[in-house]
């Protein structure tokens, strides 16, 4: 295939080899990025004789180079002969495969995982099987943590003796010197427990389990909960309680608050697992010890899951559980010392209302969101008005009203412009909720003073925000309310509110529709470029453009056309530019 | 003699470094760290470079006959950089090196300055690629067009390379001088500890870091006590120690919280009130914490001793060593050349039955835990005959002085011993002097080796030499300056087994149930518990030891006179400015000490006259009263204004002067002095055995000398 005739055609793919060892690393990595390119130029016998062996040694590289040599190697079947030949890639995965950057090893193991199901099972027991044992055994920590991801994926395809054979290797790592070879070896075993029959489940797993949840590092025990959920749901219910409930349980109480946070961080997954019965009885207790944690962290976490939690409970003690357990914890929190505490508690408390239903919304829940909405995080009042929704649907946003208005006007004047940022974001959804007269009567005001904020992005955010309210609204109440307002900017002293006037007009037009824009917006524009201030002119340019299509050509022609005309001839370059643009667009000329 | 590790006799293997006086600043060795196999032995120097001495391994039938280390690869680790918005300059030394366990047939190590952590790969390459396309292997370009096949690569042998590349920067995550740097346990995450913050990093994560413990006051005037030192525990992953300034070791359980401002232990002695003085303070400070490498014992080093804890005994140390008791006298001149502020560490043989630390003129120190003995030793050229058995150095600290030992007074304080290693299993010791590193090593290993030694020394003088730039061997004969002593000593060193050097070692009269009382605290033992006895042969130590007291006890003889005197003549000596009368304050120098401001304020408070002390007390009082003035209003010892971590460019690390402590609110302010002057001179009077409350006894004639 690649042979002496034509010149041409070589000579990129030698460019191509050449740069494999180019001094310069982008140019290495662009030769790797195109390794298919030159295989295929190769030929298979070649690939598999002479670029495999180079690319086998050639591990001295930067990470990105050999990060990318690790992931072309996993879609390389077909370039080195198909399936039979598959077996040629291993010598240099397996040496990427123990490279000291985790990145590197990873992907090596990807591809390898890949590769792994082209072979045929005979293969996989001469030459893929030999590989991971290899791994496994090898002096360095880094082959060992490799070899952990690769069992799962030849364990089913192989006979019965290398399949005791395997699980030994595996039962071997866990008991690993290294702290990182357990850590691999923890974060597989879920994923080798799915592979494995449940008898060796039983009898090889859990011990396995039991040892590595219980490990003198911390970092080991806290994956030890990872593997947990999979393990439990691997196992029939009956054997729950004596074979991995005694482990969680000593999880959820560990003397790390890293591996509490695990759990914590875990629990709606390990309730899945577990059943309903374990949950009522054992992960309850546990989860209101997680809410009242004397660490932060695991408060946090916790208090994230309070929610889902609660969703997951059995329906029939649902309410009584939530009533009888988890809302007293939760109304510890809500006056939590940390204020990450109360923000994680904030983002979903308010889910809690549509579990619980009206009465209790009202009677229990209320009061909290009432202190949350004071509360002095701005952050914990935020997260309680984006999620007001779901409260809407359950008791109707008016009894939260009186103590949301005071909360929104304080965000809104908050002292960090991303707090208002943040507030004016949740405006149409307020407004949505409150309805129109609530809105006119509280919020409107300040929908308006944010027009003329001294922060760019709060004044940019306030016109957007009035685009949606009249999406909202329609466009009848936003000639009564709005653009009267808007056009009497026109004529402030501050040039940049006469511009916040045009871009307002921009954002407006469209909603809006043509007769307004045409009776009342047009004419304010046009006057508007008679000003004094050249960026407002180029804007009354730029805002034409923008408002052009809305408006009938009758008024382009008699209207915009000579103001346009006269901007072109403007003494301010910029103001000639965006007119004659205007005029090009509008096609005018 | 005999008895398991006991009776090393510590003989000269190598040296390395420049042999000229003149000491380049960027070639000063500022950390000495084996790896976790002792095969490779890691430097970092002011220059920022780190350089690696590989072990070789002559026979390798034999192991155990390990034979030198010679220099596996130097590189560049940090640049001098400037911090444009502090305009602050960050100096390239490098102030740690950890080495990672091993993870591949790489070397890892972290290195450190003042502000940015680096991870350095160290890799052999022993192929290289061979084949172009397009040009010849010269270089020379093809015609692309007489291209008619494609031609890949091949790896051939070469000779070995070893390449450091730097992996990973850890950067921005401190606002002061980092001081340590430790590797967890669970080889995945390290601390990094600065003044006032200790920092947990994922190794492989460069873009954050976990603050676990800020000391850092609200308010920085209210800075009390920085941390000197932290470590990880060798294998509880969750534990950790730092010390600091105060003397106080802190350990840190990081289960309990994710901050670990609390502590759950405070490892601290209490002050013997007798001992103390205007530098207690000062020379309490830690400047060196490290576990013992099973994890039940940590060792802390201060100015002049070295502290063994137990871990769970949190109220006094289980064993404590006088490195240097004999400066106690010398405290005054050394603050006055900074010398006390110097940062010695210490290191843990590799069974954790001896100790070693360093001390001033070259000296170092072992303490030998199970046996109770300790032994001063020397790195200097002239003992760097090869194999040559180190002679036992003794400091005569007053009195009569004997034939070999050196008096006080002569030690060379420029010349101290601040980093020394230890071989992770074997009896291998790497000591730097200021630009040398010395590498010693058990005489029974040398001896079974020695003739595999010897063909080294003639290898030395002939090949090795070209190896480095500036690390180079200077075991060659030529530079050895032969004594008489020496001679005689090397002579004995080679008929081997030579009964008289069993002096290495000098017995310690301790005993460890009574560890804690016997400090020097009692006042009548003429040579208080842990101080090392002087002996030059075996019978005459039992003599000699009660002959030749050493000057430091004197403190507890109640000879404050001769302290005093002792002082002033040390700060004459050093400046001349003492003889002129004190001079008033400049004006504008807020941060100074203000000693007479105190007085005043003392003789106001304290008006009730005392009738029993004489003019002796006065003398006395009036010198120390002139002493310290005297001292306190060089302009030289103006301590700085403002508060800045700096390390100042001379060779001193954190120095207590030049923190916010020194200003209002700290160890020298006015308010402080307050309390510390009449405690002080407590302390001397108690001595005196007058036992007489100080406020009475301060009267109008001492301060009317103002």
């Amino acid at each position: 295939m690649a042979g002496a005739d034509g010149d041409d055609s070589l000579y990129p793919i030698a460019v191509l080899i050449d740069e494999l060892r180019n001094e310069d690393v982008q140019l290495r990595l662009n030769s790797i990025k195109k390794l298919s390119t030159i295989a295929l130029a190769l030929g298979v016998e070649r690939t598999r004789t002479e670029l495999l062996p180079f690319l086998t040694d050639t591990i001295y590289d930067e990470d990105e180079v050999l990060l990318a040599l690790a992931e072309q190697l996993g879609n390389f079947t077909m370039l080195v002969g198909g399936p039979e030949y598959v077996h040629c890639l291993l010598p240099p995965l397996e040496s990427l495969a123990t490279v000291e950057e985790t990145v590197v090893r990873d992907k090596a193991v990807e591809s390898l995982r890949k590769i792994s199901q082209e072979h045929s099972p005979v293969d996989l027991e001469v030459h893929f099987e030999p590989l991971v044992k290899r791994l496994a055994s090898g002096d360095w920590f880094t082959s060992r943590t490799s070899a952990c991801g690769l069992f799962s994926v030849c364990y089913p395809r192989v006979s019965s003796t290398v399949k005791a054979e395997i699980r030994q290797h595996f039962r071997t790592l866990c008991s690993d010197d290294t702290p990182m070879v357990r850590r691999a070896a923890a974060s597989k075993l879920g994923e080798f427990a799915k592979v494995l029959e449940l008898d060796y489940v039983k009898s090889d797993i859990i011990s396995l389990f039991t040892a590595l949840a219980s490990d003198e590092q911390d970092s080991v025990r806290l994956l030890a909960v990872e593997a947990c959920v999979s393990i439990a749901t691997l196992l029939p219910q009956e054997d729950l309680e004596t074979l991995v409930m005694p482990t969680l349980r000593q999880a959820a109480e560990d003397k790390s608050w890293r591996v509490r946070y695990m759990v914590a961080d875990k629990f709606s997954e390990l309730q899945k697992a577990v059943g309903p019965e374990i949950t009522k009885n054992d992960l309850v207790p546990a989860f209101q010890n997680l809410l009242k944690d004397c660490e932060a962290e695991v408060r946090a976490a916790a208090a994230n899951k309070v929610k889902e939690f609660c969703e997951n409970l059995p329906e029939d003690s649902r309410e009584q559980i939530i009533m009888t357990h988890i809302l007293p914890c939760v109304k510890e929190l809500v006056s939590d010392t940390n204020q990450h505490v109360k923000s994680a508690l904030a983002s979903v408390i308010m889910g809690l209302s549509t579990i619980l239903g009206k009465d209790n919304t009202i009677e229990h829940l209320l009061p909290l969101f009432l202190a949350q909405l004071k509360d002095e995080c701005p952050e914990v009042r935020l997260n309680i008005i984006s999620n007001l929704d779901c409260v809407n649907e359950v008791i109707g946003i008016r009894q939260l009203s009186q103590s949301l208005l005071p909360a929104i006007v304080e965000l809104a004047e908050d002292a960090k412009w991303r707090v208002r940022l943040a507030i004016i974001e949740y405006m149409p959804l307020l407004a949505g909720q409150l309805g129109v007269e609530f809105f006119d009567e509280k919020l409107n005001t300040l929908c308006m003073a944010w027009l003329i904020d001294h922060v760019y992005a709060i004044r940019e955010a306030a016109t957007c925000n009035l685009m949606k309210l009249v999406e909202k609204f329609g466009a009848e109440w936003a000639q009564n309310t709005i653009v009267p307002k808007v056009l009497g900017m026109a004529n402030d002293p501050n040039y940049l509110h006469r511009m916040t006037t045009l871009f307002c007009i921009n954002a407006l037009s469209e909603a809006c529709g043509q007769d307004i824009t045409t009776k009342q917006m047009l004419p304010v524009v046009l006057k508007m470029s008679n000003d004094q201030v050249a960026n407002v002119r180029f804007n009354v340019a730029k805002s034409l453009q923008k408002i052009g299509p809305v408006l009938d050509s009758n008024a382009l022609q008699t209207e915009v056309k000579p103001v346009l005309e006269k901007l072109a001839t403007d003494t301010d370059m910029d103001v000639k530019y965006f007119a004659q643009e205007a005029i090009s667009v509008l096609a005018l000329a | 003699m005999a008895g398991p590790g006991g009776d090393m006799q510590w003989c000269f293997s190598q040296v390395k470094g420049a042999i000229d006086d003149d000491v380049a600043e960027a070639d000063i060795i500022s950390t000495v760290e084996f790896n976790h196999t002792g095969e490779l032995l890691a430097t970092g120097d002011k220059g920022g470079r780190v350089v690696i001495f590989q072990q070789e391994i002559e026979n390798k039938n034999q192991p155990q006959f390990r034979s030198e280390y010679n220099v596996y690869s130097t590189f560049q680790s940090h640049e001098p950089e400037f911090d444009y918005l502090k305009s602050l300059e960050i100096e390239e030394k490098i102030n740690k090196i950890r080495w990672l366990p091993q993870k591949n047939a790489a070397q890892f190590l972290l290195s450190t300055n003042d502000k940015t952590i680096k991870l350095w790969k160290i890799s052999e390459r022993d192929k290289r690629p061979e084949g172009y396309n397009l040009k010849e292997e010269d270089g020379r370009y093809k015609d692309s067009n007489t291209i008619t096949s494609l031609r890949v690569p091949v790896l051939i042998p070469m000779d070995l390379m070893v390449e450091a590349s730097p992996r990973r920067v850890f950067a921005n995550a401190h606002t002061y001088h980092i001081n340590s740097i430790s590797v967890n346990s669970d080889n995945e995450t390290y601390l990094s500890a600065d003044d006032l913050r200790i920092n947990l990093w994922h190794l492989e994560i460069t873009d954050r870091s976990f603050n676990i413990v800020d000391i850092k006051p609200a308010n920085m005037e209210e800075l009390t006590e920085v941390i000197t030192a932290a470590e990880f525990h060798p294998h509880q992953c969750n534990t950790f120690v730092y010390s600091s300034s105060k003397g106080t070791i802190r350990l840190c359980d990081m289960r309990i919280s994710a901050l670990c401002d609390k502590h759950s232990k405070l490892f601290e002695e209490p002050e013997d009130p007798s001992n103390r003085s205007f530098f207690s303070e000062i020379i309490s400070s830690i400047s060196d914490v490290k576990f013992s490498h099973n994890g039940r014992y940590m060792m802390t080093r201060d100015y002049l001793s070295v502290k063994i804890w137990d871990l769970n005994m949190e109220s006094r140390p289980v064993e404590t060593y006088q490195v240097h008791e004999y400066l106690r006298s010398k405290l005054c001149s050394l603050y006055e050349n900074d010398c006390i502020f110097d940062k010695f560490e210490c290191c843990w043989n590799g069974n954790d039955s001896v100790v070693m630390t360093g001390s001033y003129n070259n000296f170092f120190r072992m303490f030998d835990r199970s046996q109770r003995r300790d032994v001063t030793l020397e790195a200097s050229r002239e003992n760097s005959k090869p194999m040559q058995v180190l002679k036992p150095r003794k400091v005569c600290a007053g009195g009569k002085r004997k034939k070999d030992e050196i008096s006080v007074d002569s030690l060379d304080f420029n010349k101290k011993i601040l980093h020394t290693a230890w071989h992770p299993q074997d009896n291998i010791i790497a000591v730097a002097t200021t630009n040398n590193l010395y590498i010693f090593q058990d005489k029974r290993a040398t001896l079974l080796s020695c003739t595999i030694a010897r063909l080294n020394v003639c290898r030395y003088g002939s090949a090795s030499f070209s190896l480095t730039r500036a690390f180079f061997y200077a075991a060659h004969p030529a530079h050895q300056a032969q004594t008489m002593s020496d001679a005689a000593n090397a002579t004995s060193t080679d008929n081997n087994g030579d009964p008289g050097l069993n002096g290495s070692w000098v017995e310690l009269e301790m005993n460890r149930g009574t560890a804690g009382s016997a400090q020097p605290s009692t006042t009548d033992g003429p040579a208080p518990g842990l101080l090392p006895l002087p002996q030059v042969e075996e019978e005459e130590a039992m003599v000699g030891g009660l002959e030749h007291v050493p000057s430091s006890s004197s403190i507890h003889n109640g000879d404050m006179e001769k302290i005093l005197l002792d002082a002033q003549h040390e700060s004459s000596r050093s400046n001349s400015s003492c003889d002129s009368p004190p001079r008033p304050h400049s004006p504008q120098d807020d941060g100074q000490i203000i000693f007479d401001v105190d007085v005043t304020s003392r003789r106001d408070s304290q008006s009730e006259e005392d009738v029993l002390d004489k003019e002796r007390d006065m003398d006395i009082l009036m010198k120390d009263a002139d002493w310290v003035a005297d001292w306190s209003s060089r302009p030289e010892n103006i301590p700085p204004k403002e508060f800045h971590f700096r390390h100042p460019r001379r060779s001193v690390t954190l120095s207590m002067r030049k923190t916010g402590a020194m200003k209002k609110g700290g160890i020298f302010s006015a308010e402080f002095l307050k309390v510390f002057i009449p405690s002080l001179l407590l302390s001397h009077i108690v001595a005196l055995g007058l036992g007489v409350y100080i406020g009475k006894r301060l009267t109008t004639p001492p301060t009317s000398s103002f």
